[in-house]
C-alpha cells in the first residue's frame, strides 16, 4: 500500500472539494486498491466490488467539501465510507437471498471466522488481532470482515446480545490501544 | 437517547454493526455531540487498520477511468443544496402569521400582506399548516435566539421560524439540516433578518426524519454536508 500522510491526503481532499479531477485521480491511486480489496473480500464478486468502489469514490468527490479533519484522518474517513457501502450492499443481497431461499440460507457457513482469520493479510493486523482474547477477536472479525450486525452475530454464536455488545466494545477499544502503543514504539 | 447510551454504541457504529434503528438514533445524537464525534473519529482510525487484513486484489485498470469519467463537476454541483427558494417567502410568511405567532405585530402583518401572493397553491399550503395536527419541534442549543420547525405530520412541507439568532458574520449563512440516516440532508439556507422573525420554508416531509439541526456554513449556497458543529438542534417526536 502506498504510504501517505494525512496532510497530503487533506490537501488532495481540499482540491477535490474544488472539483479538481486530478486530485481525485491521486486519491484513487492511493486508496483504490484497499477500497476495492475490502469490497471484494466482503462481497466476493468482482463486478459488485467494482460498482461499490466507484460509488465510494463518487461519494468522496461529492462530499469532500464536508470533510472535517477533526473527524479523523482522510484515510480513516475513506475506509469508513468503503466499509459502510460494502456492508450496505452485502446486506441488501442477503435480504434478497433470504427471501428467495428462506430455508436453505439459515445455516450458512458456520466457519466464517476461522476462514476469515486464515486469509487475514497484513502482519500488523494479525499481531493486533492475535493479542485480543479469542471471544473479542471473533465478534470483531464477524462484524468487519463478515459484515454482520451485533444482533446477527449473537444469533450465529448463540450468545446473548448484551455479551456480544460488550465484547465488540472491549475488543475495538483494545485494538485501538494496541495501535497507539505500536505507533509510540515507532516514534 | 442519553449521551451515555449513545457512547456505548460508538464502537459498533464504527464497525457498521448496528441495526438500522439504532444507527439512526445514534446519528441523531452524534449530530449534536462533539465528544461522541471525536470518539467515533478515533475508533475509525482503529477500524481503518482492519482493512489491511482483507486479501489484496487489484481493481481492473479500466475502473480508474470509469470513476474519473463519472466524477464530473456538474454532478457534484447538482448534489449541492438548492438555493433558497425566495419565491416561497410569501406563503411562508403568511403561514407564520396564521399558525405560529398567533398574534403578530401590525408592521409584520403589513409586510406579510405586501409579500403575499394569491396563488391557489399558497392557500393550500397555508391550510395544511393551519391544520390542528400541526406539530412543532423546538430547537435548543448554545446560541442566543430560538428556532422552531412547524410541520404537518405525514405530509410534505413545513416552516422554520427563527428569531433572535446573531448575524452569522461575513459571507457565512445558516443552514438547516434534516437527519435520518448517515448523512444529514440540507433543507435550505437562510440569513436572519434583523429584528423580526425569519421564515424558512421546508419542502421535505419532516416526520420522516429523526432530528433537525442548524449550523453556520459558507455562503451563499451552504455546504453539501455540515462543516461546523450544530448551534441548535431538536428531535422530531417518533410517530409525529
Amino acid at each position: 500500500m502506498v504510504e501517505s500522510t494525512p496532510d497530503d491526503d487533506g490537501r488532495l481532499l481540499a482540491r477535490i472539494a474544488r472539483s479538481d479531477a486530478d486530485a481525485l485521480g491521486a486519491i484513487y491511486d492511493r486508496y483504490g486498491g484497499p477500497v476495492y480489496s475490502l469490497a471484494q473480500s466482503l462481497l466476493r464478486d468482482a463486478q459488485t466490488a467494482q460498482e461499490v468502489t466507484q460509488d465510494v469514490f463518487l461519494a468522496i468527490w461529492r462530499d469532500a467539501a464536508a470533510y472535517d479533519p477533526q473527524r479523523g484522518s482522510p484515510r480513516a474517513w475513506i475506509l469508513a465510507v468503503a466499509h459502510h457501502k460494502s456492508v450496505d450492499t452485502l446486506r441488501r443481497q442477503r435480504r434478497h437471498a433470504a427471501v428467495e431461499l428462506t430455508d436453505t440460507v439459515t445455516g450458512d457457513d458456520p466457519d466464517v471466522v476461522s476462514e476469515a482469520l486464515q486469509r487475514l493479510e497484513g502482519a500488523r493486523v494479525q499481531r493486533a488481532l492475535a493479542a485480543l482474547p479469542a471471544e473479542q477477536r471473533t465478534v470483531l472479525v464477524l462484524a468487519y470482515y463478515g459484515g454482520y450486525t451485533q444482533r446477527e452475530i449473537a444469533g450465529r454464536l448463540g450468545t446473548p446480545l448484551g455479551t456480544v455488545k460488550t465484547r465488540m466494545r472491549d475488543g475495538l477499544l483494545r485494538l485501538r490501544a494496541a495501535l497507539r502503543t505500536a505507533e509510540e514504539m515507532v516514534r | 437517547m442519553t449521551h451515555e447510551e449513545a457512547q456505548e454504541l460508538i464502537p459498533a457504529y464504527a464497525l457498521d454493526a448496528l441495526d438500522p434503528d439504532e444507527m439512526r438514533t445514534a446519528e441523531a445524537h452524534f449530530s449534536v455531540c462533539e465528544e461522541c464525534r471525536r470518539e467515533l473519529a478515533s475508533l475509525r482510525e482503529a477500524t481503518a487498520l482492519l482493512v489491511e487484513g482483507a486479501p489484496r486484489s487489484a481493481p481492473p485498470a479500466a475502473l480508474r477511468d470509469r470513476v474519473l469519467g463519472a466524477a464530473q463537476p456538474a454532478r457534484r454541483l447538482a448534489a449541492r443544496p438548492r438555493p433558497w427558494p425566495w419565491a416561497w417567502t410569501g406563503w411562508a410568511a403568511a403561514a407564520l402569521a396564521v399558525v405560529v405567532l398567533g398574534s403578530v405585530s401590525l408592521s409584520l402583518e403589513r409586510r406579510v400582506a405586501a409579500m403575499r401572493g394569491e396563488a391557489a397553491a399558497e392557500a393550500r399550503l397555508l391550510s395544511l399548516l393551519a391544520s390542528p395536527s400541526a406539530e412543532t419541534v423546538e430547537l435548543a442549543g448554545t446560541t442566543a435566539g430560538s428556532a422552531r420547525l412547524v410541520f404537518a405530520p405525514g405530509r410534505a412541507g413545513g416552516v422554520l421560524v427563527v428569531s433572535g439568532l446573531p448575524d452569522p458574520g461575513g459571507r457565512s449563512i445558516y443552514q438547516l439540516w434534516l437527519i435520518s440516516r448517515a448523512r444529514p440532508e440540507s433543507a435550505g439556507v437562510f440569513r436572519p433578518s434583523g429584528g423580526t422573525a425569519t421564515l424558512v420554508p421546508v419542502d421535505a416531509n419532516v416526520s420522516r426524519y429523526r432530528a433537525v439541526a442548524i449550523s453556520v456554513e459558507p455562503g451563499p449556497a451552504g455546504s453539501p454536508q455540515p462543516t461546523t458543529k450544530p448551534l441548535l438542534a431538536g428531535a422530531v417526536a417518533p410517530g409525529g
